[in-house]
């Protein structure tokens, strides 16, 4: 028994050992240098929504994102849990977050124990969170500089059908309430650490208004956005006035929409006034 | 609680620690254990069922001792058929009760009389048709004289209970499981390295094989009226690999896991893809169950003695009996009979024990014969999965029809180069290690153990980077 236990630990101890160095470096080596850096998170949202160009340009940040598509809420945890005290950074809260089924979650952001430490805590089961490891032990590059825009068209094309969104904010999923719990978790990590915070509410195309203001449990989505607002000290609204089209989809802004939002976005990016939630909306 | 989940991965090393360090000096406490964790282990799946499986457990316990201490002939049966009846009707309810009565309502909706039946709105109780068979096999040794029936519960519990196989068998017999649940266990290291590796190859067989395949050959058999021959030929052998590999990748596990508490399993697939007719195949695939039919049903039956007719009679029965065991649904019943019309011609020029030892035993490559009848063997197998796989009769004869048509020369529109690369490796490894209970048993054997750390590094990490979307275990459902 003694020699099994021991060949045992070998096996499992002994790759620990070669790989946890190389793994360490990898993130060590991708860590954004910068004199003045401002980190960025979200989904596909912050990605699409913002001009990082113009942002860089226009306030006194280097901007490095760690937004990508279908960013999970265990994304959100390891970000806060990484960012150094007391540095500035420009986050997503967003609904959809809270609605994306779990496994659609991107959730890779490295192994962290404390961010899933707190999933466990929060309703994911132990093979949720085994997904989650599996999903992170392969290192991959975090943080990016570059654009992401879509094109300008007149029109938006759908690549979800309507029916889709429709589905989603028809019934409450069982995993709201602890998602919402973990989102607020993350915001309460980076006051915490005395970051300087401004987070943004992106729009949503007037069709999925629509089905929104008509889902079964809009209050609790309404409740999510008044625990998240509760928890800012300032609040503002910025309002999109264009005459031409600036949605790609139901749910991302194009270029022209995400260029007027970065021009809007940029004096708050002093920080002045921290921690702030911007709610950006269509105007009339 | 899955073979591959992580929470299998944890609640594995805690059964083995506290069964090997803490109740390792007494073997009722041991078997206690085993009993505790193999509940939990089916609670993990639905709790409201686990009633199920102890009435079944008790009704089976005590049947046994009744029929045992019957005074008269009579006593005895009536004990007997208690049981077997009890056991069918669970079976009957849960699994087939739907079927009939659908099958009942469109048989009448045809001659023009419009019933209703009442259908039961349950999900099917996961292992059922296993633990059944476990208890059913016992009930009958001891009816037939051939087992003195258990006097201690815990251990009856845990014949029928075993957390290794009680979803997905192997089908254990009273005769060899029992016995080894009665004796004390002592801790082998040669044996719990070789559960080790049985386990990782099932993985692999199930998370990169089975899994992948089963992604395609969903996507194919989903949408099959998008696609054309040869995508329909890629389907059915995509399904092929996934069945193979996900129940025997499963089975690998369930043998490896029992081989660590120091339990030996039945093996229940012996390469059945190198055979070289159908009746080798019969003998290589899901042996656990083919034996459990032949033993309980063909032999009394008859088996093969008696004239032709009576050869052809048990011959549908048993392998109509073995699909219908599967689901209920015409398919599998289709399924069923296809093999017995594959087994009927060897079985009536009694040709069907020609191949009884592994293929091109002690060389690397087979004959030009072997190869063949492999081949044909092969061809044969992948066109009755079909019926297996296919939601209903239609549907597989739809997808058979566009095999046979122009389209079968044309392009696959699929043709997913990576996992046909996996497939390729996947077979050459189980074709060198054919002659061994699994391919990778003796992997390595002679090399030094760095070399075969690495190796079985290798395998881990295709299980981890390589693995497909989780897809639940075929044989859960039946």
């Amino acid at each position: 028994m003694k020699r099994f236990l021991t060949n045992i630990l070998l096996f499992f101890v002994l790759p620990l050992v070669v790989y946890t160095p190389v793994y360490l470096a990898f993130y060590y080596y991708h860590q954004p240098k910068a004199t003045n850096p401002c980190y960025v998170w979200g989904d596909s949202q912050m990605c699409q929504d913002v001009d990082l160009d113009y942002l860089n340009q226009n306030s006194q940040y280097k901007y490095f994102s760690a937004a990508a598509p279908g960013a999970g809420l265990y994304d959100f945890l390891v970000f806060a849990d990484k960012v150094p005290e007391n540095s500035t950074v420009l986050i997503q809260v967003s609904r959809t977050v809270l609605l994306r089924r779990k496994e659609k979650d991107r959730n890779v952001s490295a192994i962290s124990i404390g961010p899933l430490a707190t999933l466990l805590g929060n309703g994911y089961t132990i093979n949720e969170v085994g997904q989650v490891v599996k999903n992170n032990l392969f290192p991959k590059r975090i943080f990016y500089t570059i654009n992401y825009l879509y094109r300008n068209a007149d029109t938006i094309s759908t690549k979800e059908p309507v029916s889709t969104f429709e589905a989603i904010f028809k019934t409450k999923p069982a995993y709201f309430e602890d998602k919402k719990t973990i989102c607020l978790k993350g915001i309460e990590t980076l006051m915490k650490k005395h970051c300087k915070i401004v987070a943004i509410q992106f729009p949503y195309h007037q069709i999925l208004n629509k089905i929104e203001a008509n889902s079964p449990y809009r209050q609790d989505l309404e409740k999510f956005d008044n625990d998240v607002a509760a928890r800012f000290a300032y609040q503002q609204t910025i309002e999109i006035k264009l005459k031409e089209n600036i949605f790609t989809d139901l749910t991302h802004l194009n270029e022209r929409g995400a260029k007027e939002l970065s021009r809007q976005l940029a004096p708050y990016l002093d920080f002045k006034q921290s921690p702030i939630i911007i709610k950006v909306k269509q105007g009339e | 609680m899955l073979f591959n989940s992580f929470s299998f991965a944890l609640f594995l090393p805690i059964v083995f620690v506290l069964y090997w360090f803490v109740t390792n000096r007494n073997l009722v406490h041991q078997n206690l254990l085993l009993l505790v964790s193999s509940y939990f282990f089916y609670a993990c799946w639905d709790y409201r069922f686990l009633f199920l499986l102890v009435f079944s457990t008790l009704l089976d316990y005590f049947t046994g001792l009744k029929m045992y201490d019957a005074r008269s002939e009579g006593l005895k049966k009536f004990w007997f058929w208690l049981s077997i009846s009890v056991n069918l009707g669970f079976l009957g309810v849960f699994k087939y009760y739907n079927f009939f009565a659908e099958s009942l309502a469109d048989a009448l909706g045809q001659a023009g009389i419009h019933t209703n039946f009442w259908t039961l709105k349950v999900i099917l109780p996961v292992g059922i048709s296993f633990y059944t068979f476990h208890g059913l096999s016992y009930v009958i040794d001891i009816y037939k004289n051939r087992i003195k029936p258990v006097r201690d519960f815990v251990e009856y519990s845990v014949f029928v209970s075993f957390f290794p196989l009680l979803v997905a068998g192997p089908i254990e017999r009273a005769t060899h499981l029992l016995p080894q649940i009665q004796k004390p266990r002592h801790f082998d290291y040669t044996k719990a390295v070789d559960g080790l590796k049985q386990i990782l190859w099932g993985l692999f067989k199930k998370m990169v094989i089975a899994d992948n395949c089963a992604e395609y050959a969903n996507i194919i058999f989903n949408n099959s009226a998008q696609y054309g021959g040869s995508t329909h030929v890629m389907g059915a052998l995509f399904f092929t690999f996934q069945i193979y590999c996900d129940f025997s990748g499963y089975s690998d596990i369930a043998l490896g896991t029992a081989r660590l508490f120091g339990i030996e399993l039945l093996r229940n697939f012996a390469f059945p893809y190198f055979s070289r007719d159908i009746a080798e195949f019969w003998r290589r695939w899901h042996i656990s169950l083919s034996s459990w039919f032949r033993d309980y049903l063909y032999i009394p039956l008859g088996g093969s003695k008696g004239g032709k007719w009576m050869v052809v009679r048990n011959t549908f029965i048993i392998f109509l009996v073995s699909g219908f065991w599967h689901g209920s649904n015409w398919t599998f019943i289709a399924w069923g009979a296809l093999n017995a019309i594959y087994f009927l011609p060897l079985s009536l020029m009694k040709r069907n024990r020609n191949n009884l030892e592994i293929v091109a035993q002690g060389s690397l490559l087979p004959s030009l014969r072997d190869m063949m009848n492999m081949g044909i063997t092969f061809a044969l197998t992948v066109f009755a999965w079909i019926f297996f796989r296919a939601d209903s009769i239609r549907h597989a004869l739809a997808y058979i029809k566009v095999i046979f048509s122009r389209s079968l020369f044309t392009r696959p529109e699929m043709t997913p180069k990576t996992i046909l690369a996996y497939l390729a490796i996947f077979i050459a490894i189980e074709w060198v290690g054919r002659e061994n209970q699994y391919a990778i048993a003796k992997l390595g054997e002679r090399l030094p153990k760095p070399i075969r750390w690495v190796m079985y590094y290798g395998i881990a990490i295709a299980i981890i980077f390589l693995s497909g979307s989780q897809q639940k275990f075929i044989y859960f459902q039946f």
